[in-house]
């Protein structure tokens, strides 16, 4: 690398002040008891029937999610990558949505359509069951974009040398499967991790997991130091995960490319009307519950009323959320520059941090911050709305790095060399040829952070000023006292806002993918 | 990269073959800046741009050209605008700047290309777009890694001879590294033959094709065609 290294540093130690930091804060804390350090908030937890009980639930969810969610997301990415589709990035985004909207948004729905359906299914969803079948229809798009990433990325001649000794049948099973194994191992133990790390749909549905138990003892009892031995097993599992989901992707996640001379074996006739099957099953369980919420809205006079009853709500969700997608890229291409340009052994340790902070439990990183910022010296910045932004940041710059990291790795090293050689700065190589080259790259993390800041809450109900609200925080605290006409149009609104945004982004993309390939006059 | 020793005279193209990795890549990168050597000196133009494994000029204040094996063009900028950041980074006034690159694109044979992109061109246009962008701004050097390798027989030799001619008409110094035999002894005013990062043998190609110094050097030139 020929870049100021300062740069890399300072990016470095702020984005651990902001992450990390607050985390080990936590380990050591939950040591900490009335009578000075001890084992005793562990002792408890290991031998409480309750704390079992939590470990049971939560690992239950978890397990039932990504079996659930790869049993069908990866024939999905299986279809969309070995089907000859027009429009492919079309039917990706459609599949895509359920991953895009809030999961307790996706809860609040098929609560609603269990009323309008069947009132036993209402009292199912109230279940872990319930919470398994919402979390893993959210989570589907996971292991389908890694299955497809992975199908992909297997050139098509590897497929072709064995169908020509053997059917397709033996090419899948002995050539193709083995190859992407590892990919969907890590595509389940991704969804693993998140489901783990899950407060909003437990919480919603009255599903008791540790990501809630963490939350009831912190904001319910203000027992810190029970609050953070209950993050320890979580911490220390999802940890143990990020290592194991590294060790089977290693580098792959960054060095894959996709380029034409490496198209995978594409399928056709029967193949294409099981694709076509399975699409229009997951696009009809995506849709219905949405039209669950439209069923159930006032009339668009209340619609109107409420969007504007709630606008200081939404106008905090959308400034916040642009400004996290904003500081995200710009922050994460710093730290996805290093990654992806560095020859530094501690590549493989930035890849585990980042997996690790990225699936941390909302709620966990939220009291991590609140025990670092809440003395007297950062009075000024506790409680205000930097500190609701820094938490964000907290959440989702690791995604944005790891994404970022493979959006440079993709862009030639060449380019950035041609620059330097022919006399120009570092900085002006990289704010001139790297970032518009990775144009599209940028966008399409930004939108992603956007919608993923827009419906968080878990470190929300944490850490957002007294006295103010977000749009998800208004419909998760008021879900209980308002009336279903009410939340289906706040639900709607999230939606909509979500639905909006990645369709003028798409739009943009579209444009500018179509400027590029204009023919010189 | 063993211990070597190479002088590239004035005005001459230099041509250094060796099978794919010797180390010819190595070698261009780190009289670009690109690496940096553990020992030992590069002298640029008479002055000293690394002294004993240490980094004394940066990439950029080398002012050198240099021809990238993948081409490296900018995708997102057109072809006036991939000379334009070169000559920009040069603190190249404006009205200069215009004048230069109407001249360089007059010589490569891409006039009325400016508004174009590069994927829009075809590969021997992106490759004199290449060409171009290295001899802006007359450099004290140009390097050329493998810059013919991707393209088919007759177009190779197009380009060979025109590259040539411009080369000897900006009356450049160059430094072109191939694995092709041919394209090195048709082109190469000298030439060294490399084999696992070291310089096995340095001449004229008639002194290499008529006494080779070494088994390596005879085994590696059989099939060599007479061309001049």
């Amino acid at each position: 690398m020929h870049s100021p290294r300062w740069i890399f540093v300072v990016t470095g130690i702020l984005f651990l002040g902001i992450t990390a930091l607050p985390v080990c804060l936590m380990f050591v804390e939950s040591f900490r008891t009335a009578d000075g350090f001890s084992l005793a908030n562990y002792a408890s937890l290991l031998t409480s029937s309750r704390q079992r009980e939590l470990l049971s639930n939560s690992l239950v969810l978890a397990l039932a999610t990504a079996s659930l969610a790869t049993l069908f997301g990866a024939p999905l990415g299986f279809f969309l990558a070995k089907l000859s589709l027009p429009s492919r990035h079309l039917w990706r985004t459609t599949l895509m949505i359920p991953l895009l909207i809030p999961p307790y948004i996706l809860g609040i729905a098929w609560i609603f359509a269990g009323d309008l359906l069947a009132k036993g299914l209402t009292r199912w969803t109230f279940s872990l069951p319930g919470a398994v079948a919402i979390l893993s229809l959210s989570c589907l798009p996971i292991p389908m974009l890694v299955a497809e990433a992975a199908l992909s990325g297997v050139p098509a001649r590897l497929e072709e040398a064995a169908w020509l000794a053997a059917g397709w049948r033996r090419t899948l099973v002995s050539i193709t499967l083995p190859l992407v194994l590892p990919s969907l191992v890590a595509g389940f133990l991704l969804v693993f991790i998140l489901a783990l790390a899950e407060f909003s749909v437990p919480s919603l549905l009255r599903v008791r997991v540790f990501a809630t138990e963490v939350y009831t003892q912190f904001a319910a009892f203000f027992d810190f130091g029970s609050a953070t031995a209950a993050t320890m097993p979580l911490l220390l599992l999802v940890l143990v995960l990020s290592i194991c989901v590294r060790l089977l992707v290693g580098e792959k996640w960054i060095t894959t490319r996709r380029s034409p001379a490496a198209s995978p074996l594409l399928l056709s006739g029967g193949w294409t009307v099981a694709g076509m099957a399975l699409f229009s099953v997951m696009i009809l369980g995506s849709v219905l519950p949405l039209f669950c919420l439209v069923m159930k809205m006032s009339p668009v006079e209340t619609l109107i009323r409420s969007a504007w009853g709630t606008r200081e709500s939404i106008a905090a969700s959308l400034m916040l959320s642009a400004s996290v997608a904003l500081l995200s890229v710009a922050m994460g291409l710093l730290l996805g520059y290093w990654r992806a340009r560095t020859q530094a052994r501690l590549k493989a340790l930035a890849d585990v941090l980042w997996i690790l902070l990225f699936t941390l439990p909302g709620t966990v990183l939220g009291i991590g911050l609140v025990r670092l910022w809440n003395r007297p010296l950062t009075n000024a910045l506790y409680g205000t709305w930097a500190m609701l932004l820094l938490g964000l940041l907290a959440r989702f710059v690791p995604i944005a790095a790891l994404l970022l990291a493979a959006g440079v790795r993709q862009m030639p090293a060449s380019l950035e060399e041609a620059a330097l050689v022919h006399g120009s700065s570092w900085w002006r190589a990289f704010i001139g040829i790297l970032v518009p080259s990775m144009k599209r790259s940028l966008l399409a993390v930004g939108l992603l952070v956007f919608i993923l800041a827009f419906g968080e809450l878990a470190i929300t109900i944490l850490l957002i000023p007294a006295g103010t609200s977000t749009l998800p925080l208004q419909i998760f605290t008021t879900i209980t006292n308002s009336p279903d006409e009410v939340m289906a149009t706040l639900c709607l609104l999230q939606v909509l806002v979500i639905l909006i945004t990645l369709f003028a982004v798409g739009m943009s993309v579209g444009k500018s993918r179509a400027q590029l390939s204009k023919l010189p006059a | 990269m063993d211990a070597l020793s190479l002088d590239v005279l004035p005005g001459e193209l230099f041509c250094i073959l060796g099978p794919s990795g010797c180390g010819k890549t190595t070698l261009l990168r780190m009289i670009a800046g690109l690496e940096t050597p553990d020992e030992g000196s590069i002298e640029l133009d008479g002055k000293i741009v690394v002294d004993q494994g240490r980094l004394r000029l940066t990439p950029q204040q080398r002012g050198i050209g240099f021809v990238f094996q993948d081409l490296a063009l900018w995708p997102h900028l057109t072809v006036r605008g991939n000379l334009d950041f070169v000559l920009r980074a040069r603190k190249v006034s404006r009205p200069s700047r215009q004048a230069q690159i109407r001249e360089v694109l007059n010589r490569v044979h891409l006039s009325g290309f400016e508004g174009a992109y590069p994927e829009t061109l075809s590969g021997g246009e992106q490759q004199r777009l290449a060409i171009a962008r290295a001899l802006l701004s007359n450099p004290p050097l140009v390097l050329l890694d493998e810059p013919l390798s991707s393209l088919d027989y007759r177009l190779r030799v197009q380009l060979q001879q025109e590259l040539l001619s411009w080369l000897r008409e900006l009356k450049m110094t160059a430094l072109l590294i191939t694995h092709d035999q041919n394209e090195a002894f048709a082109m190469a005013d000298r030439l060294a033959i490399m084999n696992h990062g070291r310089l096995v043998q340095v001449g004229t190609p008639d002194e290499i094709r008529q006494s080779p110094s070494d088994p390596f050097v005879r085994e590696f030139l059989i099939g060599v065609s007479q061309l001049s």
